[in-house]
């Protein structure tokens, strides 16, 4: 198990290199002038040329990207062209409000995906499993923006029962930060819900039509016994999959939510060095990002190994 | 018929250049203000139609106290004023710094410097400009204002290790030298009136303490709020500055500004009242609250509709062809989407500005004309131009559908590319275009014209070139009066709408929305006798 770790984080060590350089060098090719865009109106071209050898653009894009991977190797992202700010010092407090969205998101999607799809599964083709496929449809379906306003117009602007937007450290005022993230976890983890649903409930389907689910029910287990202790570790297998790979559509989905509901998080960062041609912050998001999504998958590899004892690492 | 608000605007003026007690000035206020209402209502003008008119919103006797929460839609770049580089920083930081003084026109329409913490501003050559501080103020730290925090805040923003912005934007400023500590010299390292504008502005030259060790997260300026906390990228909060050297301001105890960078759940917080002021809204939301008793709508600045021509490229080189594209819009169409409010613009000096040129005529609208201009110029048969782009901003596609469209009735078809708006200004700035369409903020600037229209300038790259307009804006950059440049200007303008160097189309007011309660808003634009807020709320109140 061990060598199988090691291999895949050196496995990961180049695949976060060619993403970094592929964005990199997209980031190069996207149209648009960061210099520009920090001296606005009161631009002239001797000064914009003096502002791009400052900021090492007048460099060829190969030295740029060996200088900043230099720097990278050393802990350092570098600087924000726009804020002046290290870029590490910034991710430091961004990603802890991005890590609240997305894990409450995850929660809210296992939390309803998970049983809605055993409910479905053992009510298969009975009401509870057309609602379910119904909610489904819907979770996936609905753009995650538009319910983010609705649930706003009903919730906040009419019914007042939670803040439009905002966040608040949990550190500041808990409660007040719990009262704000309702919404953005519900909206953020919807989507991911009814995916997990509709994985579910398939998984549990196909495991409960085994030889050996009918030998347990046979043997006069009860059927809450045979569900948790003999069909979901199996059925959980590609249920994990999804929940794995979802880490990454996950933060996407938190980029969102970060923007709608005004939450400084890493995804709303994102957009906003996207507008502003901010390249350090963007490469340095995207790092992290690629970190977070190639470590999900290699727990998700190993707890395979924890679920199923036939499968060995190799 | 006398100006409605003649009394109050007089007690204004009367009040920044005198030091007076709280008490005296609000009684002063109340008397003033007793008298604009009691014109206001003889003359049959209500509270909404002054806001509507961007006059102040003002009604009552201004009092002390009270918390209002505003709007912004993107975080903070920076609160270090020599580094910050959004327009997003304006309500943080015009509030927690002061500049030395604020350009506006006087009752008579001429272009003057009112005082801020500076107390006279003269050239004493072309470049040389003396200015003589204020007494008497101190930073929130205690520490008085005096050259020296002049001196170090110039040192700091020229230093190559703070990567100043604004040592870019000033760089014909050499240094600043001081010979005591109320007076001081900027010297230029080249004659440059233009860059005056900018030594006396928010943008460039809002003076920190110089005992400040950590203005990017902590910034203390001599401003009238003090800066208090922040939830970085969500939420700033300021408290009111006991000891502001305008006495008796600001009313206001403290403020917040909350990140909403969404428009549809800014207009949400403001309807459920989280926020009172939002400057960002869509028009048609904007509509919605002009419906509501509960909000004031008054005017933030303006945004001057227009394509920006290649005169060096295609059919656009001949002046028929570009005469023929500003005759066929019906500009009546545009106003009527505006529902009203937008306005003909005579060309890039926008009218109510402070360097409008009252006697320019609107562009004409003739449809007929601009069929016999295309003819003469040979395309009787109709003329295609392969794209016009334009920002994928939801106002600016709808505007270029309406062109479009226009433009088919006299036969020139027009294929429209939409980018994204953070992409419009490096592709204007390449010249890869025959046409682009798009709005810009504020009234025409010298740096707008400046860059836009001379040959060298950054928005040029090589699509007007005009020895005349360059000739002129060159002898601006030397003219030390004001108002002299002013009328260079003027004449840039006539040759840019004798020639149709570029087609104006509309002028369109931006909005802001602010809840009842708020009042003592006066719009970001030059009304006479009145200094530019710049979105310093120390004239805000809360009724």
């Amino acid at each position: 198990m061990l060598n199988f770790v090691i291999g895949r984080l050196l496995q990961a060590v180049i695949v976060l290199m060619l993403l970094t350089l592929l964005v990199f060098s997209l980031l190069r090719l996207v149209p648009g002038d960061p210099v520009l865009q920090i001296l606005g109106p009161y631009a002239d071209r001797e000064t914009m040329e003096e502002l791009r050898e400052q900021l090492g653009f007048n460099q060829p894009v190969p030295e740029q990207y060996a200088t900043w991977l230099g720097k990278v190797v050393r802990g350092d992202l570098g600087e924000s062209i726009i804020s002046r700010q290290s870029v590490t010092e910034t991710l430091k407090w961004r990603i802890p409000v991005t890590a609240q969205i997305a894990l409450g998101a995850w929660a809210v999607s296992m939390v309803i995906g998970l049983p809605a799809g055993i409910i479905a599964a053992l009510n298969r083709n009975r009401w509870p499993d057309y609602l379910s496929s119904v909610f489904a449809v819907a979770g996936i379906a609905m753009p995650s923006f538009w319910l983010a306003i609705m649930l706003i117009l009903i919730f906040s602007v009419h019914f007042h029962v939670v803040p439009t937007s905002g966040f608040v450290s949990p550190a500041t005022d808990f409660w007040r930060s719990m009262r704000l993230s309702i919404l953005p976890w519900f909206v953020a983890g919807i989507g991911g819900a009814a995916l997990l649903m509709r994985q579910t409930r398939s998984a549990l389907l196909e495991v409960l039509g085994q030889d050996y689910i009918r030998t347990a029910k046979a043997k006069g287990l009860a059927e809450r016994v045979v569900i948790m202790r003999h069909a979901m570790k199996n059925a959980m297998i590609p249920v994990l999959t999804i929940v794995g790979l979802g880490v990454g559509n996950l933060l996407a989905g938190t980029l969102i939510v970060e923007f709608v509901f005004g939450i400084p998080g890493m995804g709303r960062l994102l957009i906003e060095s996207l507008l502003s041609h901010d390249y350090p912050v963007i490469q340095g998001i995207v790092l992290v990002v690629g970190i977070c999504v190639v470590m999900s998958t290699l727990l998700v590899d190993i707890a395979y190994g924890w679920l199923d004892p036939r499968i060995r690492f190799t | 018929m006398q100006d409605r608000n003649y009394w109050l605007n007089r007690e204004r003026r009367r009040l920044l250049d005198r030091r007076l007690s709280r008490r005296r000035l609000i009684q002063m206020s109340a008397a003033g203000s007793a008298g604009a209402l009691l014109l206001a209502t003889g003359c049959g003008g209500g509270e909404n139609e002054q806001a509507s008119q961007g006059t102040v919103v003002a009604a009552g006797t201004p009092k002390p106290g009270g918390k209002i929460t505003i709007a912004s839609n993107a975080g903070v770049s920076s609160l270090d004023p020599a580094v910050w580089s959004l327009a997003s920083d304006k309500y943080i930081s015009y509030n927690v710094f002061d500049w030395p003084a604020t350009e506006g026109t006087d009752t008579d329409g001429n272009l003057t410097v009112f005082p801020n913490i500076a107390e006279s501003f003269e050239w004493i050559d072309n470049t040389h400009i003396h200015f003589r501080w204020r007494r008497g103020i101190k930073f929130h730290d205690g520490v008085d204002f005096n050259s020296d925090a002049i001196q170090a805040y110039y040192a700091h923003v020229l230093d190559p290790a703070t990567k100043s912005p604004r040592a870019a934007e000033l760089r014909t400023l050499d240094h600043v030298e001081s010979a005591d500590a109320y007076n001081s010299t900027y010297i230029l390292k080249e004659p440059d009136a233009v860059v005056a504008s900018l030594t006396l502005s928010f943008w460039t030259s809002c003076i920190p303490s110089p005992a400040a060790t950590d203005l990017a997260d902590s910034p203390i300026g001599t401003g009238p709020f003090i800066f208090k906390s922040q939830q970085p990228g969500a939420s700033y909060e300021l408290a009111r500055n006991p000891d502001y050297w305008r006495p008796g301001e600001p009313y206001l105890d403290a403020f917040s500004v909350r990140v909403l960078p969404d428009k549809a759940v800014a207009a949400a917080a403001l309807k459920a009242g989280e926020v009172d002021v939002v400057g960002y809204l869509e028009t048609r939301d904007v509509a919605q609250f002009k419906q509501d008793s509960g909000f004031n709508v008054s005017k933030l600045g303006q945004n001057v509709i227009k394509v920006y021509v290649n005169n060096n490229r295609g059919a656009c080189q001949d002046e028929r062809v570009r005469k023929a594209l500003s005759l066929a819009i019906n500009r009546d169409d545009y106003i009527q989407r505006y529902a009203g409010e937008a306005f003909v613009t005579p060309g890039p000096l926008v009218k109510g500005g402070a360097l409008a040129n009252p006697d320019e005529p609107d562009p004409a609208s003739d449809p007929e004309q601009a069929r016999q201009l295309l003819a003469a110029a040979g395309y009787s048969d109709g003329l295609s131009f392969e794209k016009l782009f334009t920002t994928t901003e939801p106002t600016d596609q709808t505007n270029a559908e309406i062109l479009q469209a226009q433009w088919e009735k006299v036969g020139v078809k027009v294929n429209v590319e939409y980018v994204a708006i953070a992409q419009a200004g490096a592709r204007l700035a390449t010249g890869d275009y025959e046409l682009a369409m798009g709005g810009s903020f504020g009234e025409g600037d010298d740096y707008e014209l400046r860059n836009v229209y001379h040959s060298k300038g950054v928005f040029n790259a090589g699509t007007i070139t005009d020895p005349d307009i360059d000739r002129l804006i060159d002898a601006a950059k030397l003219e030390l009066d004001p108002n002299e440049r002013k009328k260079l200007y003027w004449q840039v303008q006539k040759i840019i709408m004798e020639k149709t160097i570029a087609v104006f189309i509309i002028g369109v007011p931006t909005s802001v929305v602010l809840a009842k309660r708020v009042q003592g808003y006066a719009p970001d634009l030059a009304i006479k006798g009145l200094p530019r807020m710049q979105n310093q709320w120390r004239e805000i109140w809360v009724s």
